[in-house]
């Protein structure tokens, strides 16, 4: 019952040896190696999550910068409309206020000539009538360039009261 | 009636030879032995049935039990060992298995190879020379005789005895739990026949079986890990 039976301890000794061979290629070397694979499988999994999402954030980062400084942009062109119609608005207006000047000047101008010719003609009607009123009263015509001449210096020393 | 039994329990508990190699004067094989190689066959069939198909992302029922058992392993394995643990896992696993398998055994009929005291010195031997070689192969010579000298150079002697008398004490204690239980379950049987004998065995062949299956890994792994961790 307790004799150490020194071919048993062998055996055993290499029976242990040779099943942990076979267990350690078959067994253990075969689970292990898929845990590990799995573990490297995850590692690398969040390796490259983590990548993808500071690349995200950094592209996030690079299109707010780009939102922004288009925004500026926009804000600056539109000033700059906004200044250029103002320059124009203001330019036009003094364009027009110079035309309605120089019209105006133009348009006196021309009243005054039309009222000259206009007070010409009524005066030359006026010397008529009172040449014939004249002749009708002297009972002779008064055709003479004496006459007209007197006439004349008549009515330009009315117009002179006038 | 009884003497016969005293005959027939004393003869069991003897170590049959089941045949003799016929070289150098003729080399016994015990019943041990073959038991023992059926239990390698039979682990290493069904190491390579369940691991035939192993898979990394998309792992089956089997492959998810075997997993957690070989993680169960590595994970006490490291945290008793250390840095170094790697190497020893397979190696305690081996012993879990034969062990474990080697107490079971008897409940399909087959003498458990436990139940030989040979055999079980064979393992007190193969953890001695695992527990003192990792302890000088990871301290060096002079690094591997200092942890005599630990915690406190008074002990000296008695960690030089330890060398001794833990494999003894393994050898001993696997031996002497399979043996008792062998020999309860057989007085047991001898007196009552039906029932009892059924109740008993859930305790002495499975759960007795099974503990001392984890005792003497757990004080393998422990002796190992206190050999070779760094002080902290």
């Amino acid at each position: 019952m307790l004799e150490f039976e020194p071919a048993t301890i062998l055996f055993t000794v290499i029976n242990l040896l040779v099943l942990y061979l076979i267990l350690r290629k078959l067994l253990f070397g075969r689970v292990n190696a898929v845990l590990e694979q799995r573990s490297a499988l995850v590692k690398g999994k969040i390796a490259a999550a983590e990548d993808n999402n500071r690349q995200a954030e950094e592209r996030k980062l690079q299109y707010e910068r780009q939102l922004t400084d288009a925004r500026h942009e926009g804000a600056k062109i539109v000033a700059d409309a906004q200044s250029r119609a103002q320059r124009l608005y203001e330019d036009k207006m003094l364009q027009a206020e110079a035309d309605a000047k120089r019209l105006r000047s133009a348009a006196e101008a021309q009243i005054a000539t039309e009222r000259e010719a206009m007070l010409r003609g009524a005066r030359s009607e006026v010397a008529a009538l009172a040449l014939m009123a004249a002749a009708k009263v002297a009972e002779r015509s008064m055709d003479g360039a004496d006459d007209k001449a007197l006439i004349d210096t008549f009515l330009s020393e009315v117009s002179e009261q006038a | 009636m009884l003497e016969s039994f005293k005959e027939s329990l004393v003869s069991a508990l003897g170590n049959k030879t089941a045949f003799t190699i016929p070289v150098l004067g003729g080399i016994p094989v015990a019943d041990s032995v073959v038991v023992t190689w059926i239990i390698m066959a039979l682990l290493a069939a069904l190491s390579l049935l369940l691991t035939r198909k192993l898979s990394v992302r998309s792992p089956g029922k089997v492959q998810t039990a075997l997993e957690w058992a070989v993680q169960l392993l590595n994970d006490f394995v490291r945290s008793n060992l250390g840095a170094h643990w790697r190497p020893f896992a397979p190696w305690l696993g081996t012993v879990a298995l034969y062990i474990g398998l080697s107490n079971l055994i008897g409940i399909l009929g087959l003498t458990p190879p436990t139940k030989d005291i040979s055999v079980t010195a064979a393992l007190a031997i193969m953890s001695m020379l695992l527990i003192y070689g990792a302890q000088f192969r990871y301290n060096g010579l002079l690094g591997g005789l200092k942890k005599f000298a630990e915690p406190m150079p008074l002990l000296l002697p008695i960690n030089l005895m330890e060398v001794a008398i833990r494999p003894l004490a393994l050898c001993m204690r696997l031996f002497g739990n399979i043996l008792g239980a062998f020999i309860i379950m057989e007085m047991l049987k001898f007196l009552v026949p039906v029932i009892l004998p059924a109740v008993f065995s859930i305790y002495f062949d499975l759960f007795d079986g099974l503990i001392q299956t984890v005792v003497f890994v757990f004080l393998t792994t422990l002796f190992t890990g206190e050999g070779i961790q760094e002080e902290t």
